[in-house]
């Protein structure tokens, strides 16, 4: 089995809701798939699923071949990275805090910790003088540098990206695409990101998956999807998004 | 309020032992958590003496606070050691405390021993020995006064119209009567009073003690209700009407003792018996409401040539500090407690459910106790009774509240987001709650803490009530005696103490707070 993720007939409803049905998804070691769709479709359901936020009401998730559950979960989540739209980052500490508490918890020396975070700043394009600012003091886009940078401090084997840019303006999330992508390339980095925008997971995937009330509606490269949409739902949503960039 | 003791509704105000004997007692109490230790050993520390000197305690009136200071005085004459606090209770609770050795001597009446304790009215002065001897309490025989209800008048007025006895009352029904609301509701008070003289006037009226003497000299009145050794009696010269039905009980006035003390300090307090009369005792009362120093008024009954030095009056410095290290003892053990558990307790309640609702509910519960209540509640119970320890329990139960409460909605009050980061982060329940949670919660948390300390430092006024001292003392003492400056006297450092509590609180802020939480 080559699939680092594999989630085998998930479902979860919360109350009445059905979140996620019937689920049947892998995502393999390599590169960048975006989960996209509608609010409320699923998506961001599916990450939480693998962080174990929520557990499956049926079915089963594997990490690496071992089944997520309490048992296991704690030892899965150091090999993850997972950052949330609005960072996540906490207040009562600096961002060179931020960055370092996971580690430090962990029982990682001093030494290795501050080279780590040196690295990771040079590589996310982190200004040097903004580590020692709280949270509050940053940019929006400066704090989602900094979760990112959180999420990558344990070299994680697949990181998480729920809508990261959802909340930045224009400019800052084109520049934050940019330099996730460069960043992702350069550390070979297996991402499973979800946003609610095709041109954003057009520019940062080559795996796309589309989803709809909690199930997959078709996977495939942009070019697919826009060649041969599989069913009137996703001709609509790819002539949507596409309509709103032209406006 | 009266200057006189109330003898049987709870206003009798008792003084008790402070420093309990046995710490390691406190034990099953603390075992709470880690911090219970440093807990026990501060309280420890506090409470426990070196010597172990006889305790005196004393109702709370000026007349009990000056036999307490006499038999103290006849004890350290004979060369025993001992102790007088100040302090307040029911007549059970000293009872209570005599019996179970929280003291060793107190001053009680003899119709108050018969009707309240022994629930034997109109017992012998025979029976009365022999039923307190049983229970190992021996009693002095009376002191040689006899203090009890009596109607008093203006001298000039009752000379005008040649008043001496009651039974002269009854032909003067224009007379205006003006009395306590105590008198006229007590069952040996006005009515079966005024049925067995017959006694009708035209015009009663009900008014506080204090006020009755004043209505009195200015003629508003002619005659009132008043205690037989009251000071104002002499203050103001007024006539004692006699009793000559024998109407009132007697309530002649004994020592109560331990019968496990030394024979010598049994016959120190002995020697007291038929040494003071009624004269004496008003003149002595009158003293110590004048000086407002019980100690000096003691020194007057064993005259004026005795050298004064170890016993010269406490200075107001003094006293402050003593009242003040107190109160910040009692506030702030009761305070430490209700930190180290009211914060595990609120850390469970944030997680709601029933148990997290049963906490708060419970905290919720205790706070609505009347402060008074509570301490009365402590007092019966075994391990508590009229004690500093006691005043602790009972500031650390309304200290818990604030402290449960803004610890759970502060940890309650933490976005969603960030909590889920902790849990995606691979931080381990602890961890988050240490590095993550409680951090985020500071600023609710130590407002619950403040709010405790604020709270705390007000109510520990009360401890006084059960005799563990504070600022308390000189307010109480201050209403006992209708003295405002003496009320001044705990009430100003009080608020001072709430204030700076506040402000160093508010300092504190600075320090716990993270600085990312007050940007």
């Amino acid at each position: 089995m080559n699939a680092l993720v594999h989630f085998r007939a998930v479902g979860k409803s919360f109350g009445n809701d059905f979140a996620v049905r019937d689920m049947n998804l892998e995502i393999a070691r390599v590169g960048i798939t975006a989960l996209i769709g509608p609010s409320g479709c699923g998506k961001s359901t599916l990450l939480r699923l693998i962080v174990g936020l929520v557990s499956p009401d049926t079915g089963e998730i594997q990490f690496d071949g071992e089944r997520i559950e309490p048992d296991t979960i704690m030892k899965i989540r150091r090999r993850l990275g997972y950052v949330i739209q609005d960072g996540g980052l906490f207040p009562h500490l600096t961002a060179r805090r931020n960055l370092a508490l996971q580690s430090t918890l962990f029982g990682k020396n001093r030494d290795e910790i501050e080279k780590r975070i040196a690295e990771l700043c040079e590589l996310t394009k982190f200004p040097s003088n903004g580590i020692d600012r709280y949270p509050l003091e940053l940019s929006g886009g400066q704090r989602q540098r900094v979760s990112l940078m959180r999420a990558l401090m344990l070299s994680p084997e697949l990181l998480l990206l729920d809508e990261p840019f959802a909340a930045l303006d224009p400019l800052v999330r084109l520049n934050l695409q940019r330099d996730l992508k460069e960043i992702c390339a350069q550390l070979r980095q297996t991402v499973l990101v979800v946003t609610h925008d095709l041109p954003e997971a057009a520019f940062l995937a080559d795996d796309i998956v589309l989803i709809n009330e909690g199930r997959i509606v078709q996977r495939g490269s942009i070019a697919d999807l826009r060649a041969r949409p599989a069913n009137e739902f996703a001709r609509e949503f790819i002539n949507a998004q596409r309509s709103a960039v032209l406006v | 309020m009266n200057v006189i003791p109330s003898r049987v509704e709870g206003c009798h105000y008792v003084s008790l032992k402070v420093p309990s004997r046995d710490p390691s007692t406190s034990l099953g109490m603390l075992m709470a958590g880690r911090g219970a230790l440093v807990i026990l050993i501060l309280l420890a520390s506090a409470f426990s003496s070196a010597a172990d000197p006889i305790i005196i305690g004393s109702k709370k009136f000026t007349e009990s606070y000056v036999l307490a200071e006499i038999a103290k005085r006849s004890l350290e004459n004979a060369g025993i050691k001992a102790d007088h606090r100040q302090g307040m209770g029911g007549t059970i609770i000293l009872w209570e405390a005599l019996r179970g050795g929280g003291i060793d001597v107190y001053p009680e009446y003899t119709g108050t021993i018969a009707e309240e304790i022994l629930k034997q009215p109109g017992a012998s002065t025979t029976q009365i020995r022999s039923a307190l001897s049983a229970q190992g309490i021996g009693i002095t025989d009376d002191l040689g006064f006899n203090n009890t209800y009596t109607l008093v008048m203006r001298r000039d007025r009752a000379d005008q119209l040649a008043l001496k006895t009651i039974s002269d009352l009854h032909a003067h029904p224009e007379l205006k009567f003006g009395l306590t609301h105590e008198f006229l509701e007590r069952h040996d008070g006005w009515r079966p009073l005024s049925a067995r003289y017959q006694l009708a006037p035209a015009q009663i009226i009900g008014i506080d003690h204090a006020l009755g003497y004043s209505a009195l000299a200015k003629g508003q009145i002619d005659v009132k209700d008043a205690y037989s050794t009251d000071a104002k009696i002499g203050d103001y010269g007024l006539v004692t009407l006699i009793d000559d039905l024998k109407f009132f009980p007697q309530y002649k006035a004994v020592f109560l003792y331990r019968k496990t003390l030394s024979s010598q300090a049994a016959h120190a307090l002995n020697d007291l018996s038929n040494s003071i009369d009624e004269a004496r005792m008003i003149r002595l009362n009158s003293e110590a409401e004048r000086t407002k120093n019980y100690a000096a008024a003691a020194q007057q009954f064993f005259g004026t040539t005795e050298r004064a030095s170890p016993f010269v009056s406490e200075t107001l410095r003094s006293k402050l500090l003593r009242w003040i290290t107190r109160h910040l003892e009692l506030a702030g053990i009761s305070l430490l407690l209700a930190v180290v558990i009211g914060l595990p307790f609120g850390i469970i309640a944030s997680r709601g459910g029933p148990i997290g609702h049963t906490i708060l509910g419970i905290a919720g519960v205790i706070q609505t106790i009347p402060s008074l209540a509570l301490l009365a509640l402590l007092v019966p119970l075994p391990f508590f009774g009229i004690s500093a320890r006691t005043a602790i329990v009972a500031l650390f139960l309304y200290g818990l509240l604030p402290i449960v409460r803004n610890t759970a909605s502060g940890l309650q009050d933490i976005p969603k987001p960030l909590r889920e980061s902790a849990i995606a982060l691979g931080l381990t329940a602890g961890q988050r709650l240490r590095k993550i949670f409680l951090p985020l919660a500071s600023r609710s948390i130590l407002g619950g803490i403040k709010t405790s300390a604020v709270i705390n430092i007000g109510t520990a006024t009360l401890a006084a009530l059960i005799g563990a001292g504070g600022l308390g003392e000189p307010i109480i003492s201050g209403l006992n005696l209708n003295d405002h400056v003496t009320i001044l006297e705990g009430a100003i450092p009080a608020a001072l103490l709430a204030l700076l509590v506040q402000f160093l609180f508010d300092l504190l802020d600075r320090i716990l707070i993270p600085r990312g939480l007050r940007l």
